[in-house]
């Protein structure tokens, strides 16, 4: 049986009050959309008196454009001072939005579906038949509490920037048939005030992360041993690694360089008011997108190999692994502790979490 | 009828209740009284202010290893009050609602940086207190509760903050109202308490003589 740390204090009355008010909030959104006045009917179709003009002015534009190359004509001109005021017609902002229909969207959609479809089939062909870390009594200090607080704000950061980035990026096509015109108004109106508030805080979590964990990401000797042999999937056990292993190095690389890139043109797109023309905006509109699609089916993956091997979330949930785990999966680092003296019985380790009344302590003077 | 309701009636029970139960408790605190101190003076009365200002900086002790609990706190209890009592909505609704006039709100750049701090230092704080064994240790369920229900109540204003649709501005105002009336119950009392414990336990301790 793998170690689980404590959890939290008995179910109280307030338990019981939460989950009445989690499902009270739960009915009030659903029926929250209805309260507003509905404006999901059929509307009528009115011709555009300018699309015709505006057809034929783009029609003309490259010839306008080869024109005022050849010196024909003057280049155009505006009294408006501002970022491409000088344009009449965007023809690449045409580009742009076929692209992001035609291509960006349902490729996007295929990649992360099949990532995800393959990661569950793998889960249930192989992942949930993976054994526990075999109990020895012993355990192991993987991550401090700050580390721990810090990967799970960077995750919660990260997933609530991925599910309201691809409720803007699949809403329409997605989200609109299944909650109505109405609803998804306001769920892409919430996603985009939130996407944009949170979007510096990962750039924040991220800058944590990378100052925390560098120096342990750094590649060292038998890593890419640790590497040619897939870890451990070509030739049976797992090759020796120190306290990450290769893949979780190239993860964390990755993650921070993706990371920072996705954060860069993010803060083009947010802040479009320091002279950026539309191009620029469109070009960091795709690199955003690319870099969080590779993202999330990175992270996907992580998130399967995190809940498949069986113990390692201990160390992220409490702390300490089991000694057997980190023996299999971390070979080189589980040695260096136990040559420190740092391997601890489990009797301790409840000890320090405080779980005093299990191993005997009176409650009195265990503070309860 | 839902939306009635939450922007009529419930308000108005939420406030009250709010108002008035915070009050009965604060009173009943002050009026409790104490135990007569059997400890020989060593002082003359005083210490409770020097005590209240204390506090707002963590001992030097504990200087180090609370440095980014310092500075989330600080984030999340600035960034909230600024949201609270100065974002441009709100300015609106508690003078239309509460006060009767009005006062200078925020800009919206500022709103916007006051509530990454608010939503950042209280996400660090609300998953420190499950991660840390000590915090987890001495948190009750009603704990975490009062901070994911601020925490959601700080989101779904973020949500409307554009105030485009009507039906976010009601979640937001919904969750608040909920606040109001689990509050009085919380440990988020301490909004309130903080001043008379610290500056109880300053007095208390300045008499025997020593200044904490
Ligand atoms: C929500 C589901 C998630 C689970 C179950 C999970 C699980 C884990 C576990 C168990 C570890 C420790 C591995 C070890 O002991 O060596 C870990 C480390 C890590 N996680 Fe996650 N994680 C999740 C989400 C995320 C997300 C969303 C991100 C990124 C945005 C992320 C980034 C990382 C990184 C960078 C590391 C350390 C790897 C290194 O520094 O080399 N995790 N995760």
């Amino acid at each position: 049986m793998s170690f689980r740390p404590p959890p939290c204090r008995r179910v109280t009355r307030s338990g019981w009050i939460c989950w009445v008010l989690l499902a009270g909030l739960a009915l009030l959104v659903a029926d929250l959309p209805a309260a507003a006045p509905s404006h999901d009917k059929p509307s009528a179709k009115v011709d555009d008196p300018g699309t015709d003009l505006w057809r034929f002015v783009r029609r003309r534009a490259p010839e306008l454009r080869s024109l005022a190359e050849k010196g024909a004509i003057g280049p155009v001109t505006t009294q408006v001072k501002g970022v491409d005021t000088s344009v009449l017609i965007n023809d690449k902002g045409q580009e742009w939005r076929l692209y992001r229909h035609r291509m960006l969207i349902p490729i996007s959609a295929i990649v992360l579906g099949t990532v995800a479809v393959l990661l569950l089939l793998l889960y249930l062909a192989v992942g949930r038949r993976v054994p526990d870390p075999r109990e020895t009594g012993k355990r192991l200090l993987r991550f401090v509490a700050y580390e721990r607080t810090l990967h799970w704000f960077m995750a919660a950061i990260f997933l609530f920037l991925g599910v309201t980035g691809l409720t803007i990026l699949y809403g329409r096509p997605l989200l609109i048939p299944l909650v109505g015109k109405e609803s998804f108004s306001a769920m892409a109106s919430a996603s985009k005030e939130g996407h944009n508030l949170f979007g510096p805080l990962f750039l924040v979590s991220l800058l944590l992360f990378l100052q925390r964990f560098w120096r342990r990401n750094l590649y060292s000797r038998g890593d890419l041993r640790w590497l040619i042999r897939l870890g451990g999937l070509l030739g049976g056990d797992s090759p020796p690694a120190g306290f990450f292993n290769m893949g979780e190095k190239m993860l964390f690389w990755l993650l921070i360089a993706v990371g920072l890139l996705i954060c860069a043109s993010g803060l083009v797109l947010l802040f479009p008011n320091f002279g950026q023309g539309r191009l620029l905006m469109e070009g960091a509109h795709l690199i955003h997108t690319l870099g969080a699609v590779l993202l999330l089916a990175t992270i996907m993956a992580h998130i399967y190999m995190g809940i498949a091997t069986k113990g390692a979330m201990d160390g992220m949930k409490g702390g300490y692994v089991e000694y057997s785990w980190a023996r299999h999966h971390h070979r080189e680092w589980a040695d260096e502790e136990e040559k420190k003296g740092r391997v601890l019985s489990e009797e301790e380790v409840r000890r320090r979490f405080g779980e005093a009344r299990k191993i005997g302590v009176p409650e009195r003077e265990a503070g309860t | 009828m839902i939306a009635q309701l939450i922007d009529g009636p419930l308000w108005l029970f939420s406030a009250w209740f709010f108002l008035v139960v915070a009050l009965w408790r604060l009173l009943v605190i002050l009026f409790k009284g104490r135990p007569k101190s059997l400890a020989k003076p060593r002082n003359a009365p005083g210490g409770a202010l020097a005590t209240i200002f204390r506090r707002f900086l963590p001992y030097p002790e504990f200087r180090k290893v609370s440095r980014v609990r310092f500075w989330a706190g600080y984030a999340f209890h600035v960034g909230l009050l600024a949201l609270l009592f100065f974002a441009a909505p709100h300015v609106e609704f508690l003078s239309q609602r509460v006060t009767g006039f009005s006062w200078p709100a925020l800009p919206h750049w500022a709103f916007e940086v006051a509530a990454e701090l608010a939503l950042g230092g209280l996400l660090f704080l609300a998953l420190f207190r499950l991660m840390d064994p000590v915090t987890r240790f001495i948190s009750s369920t009603g704990d975490h509760l009062a901070s994911w229900l601020v925490f959601l109540v700080m989101l779904t204003g973020c949500f409307a903050l554009w105030r485009s649709h009507e039906s976010l501005r009601l979640l937001h105002l919904f969750l608040a109202e909920l606040l109001l009336i689990y509050f009085p119950f919380s440990s988020l009392m301490h909004a309130l308490t903080f001043p008379f414990s610290r500056g109880f336990t300053g007095a208390v301790y300045h008499r025997k003589g020593v200044n904490i």
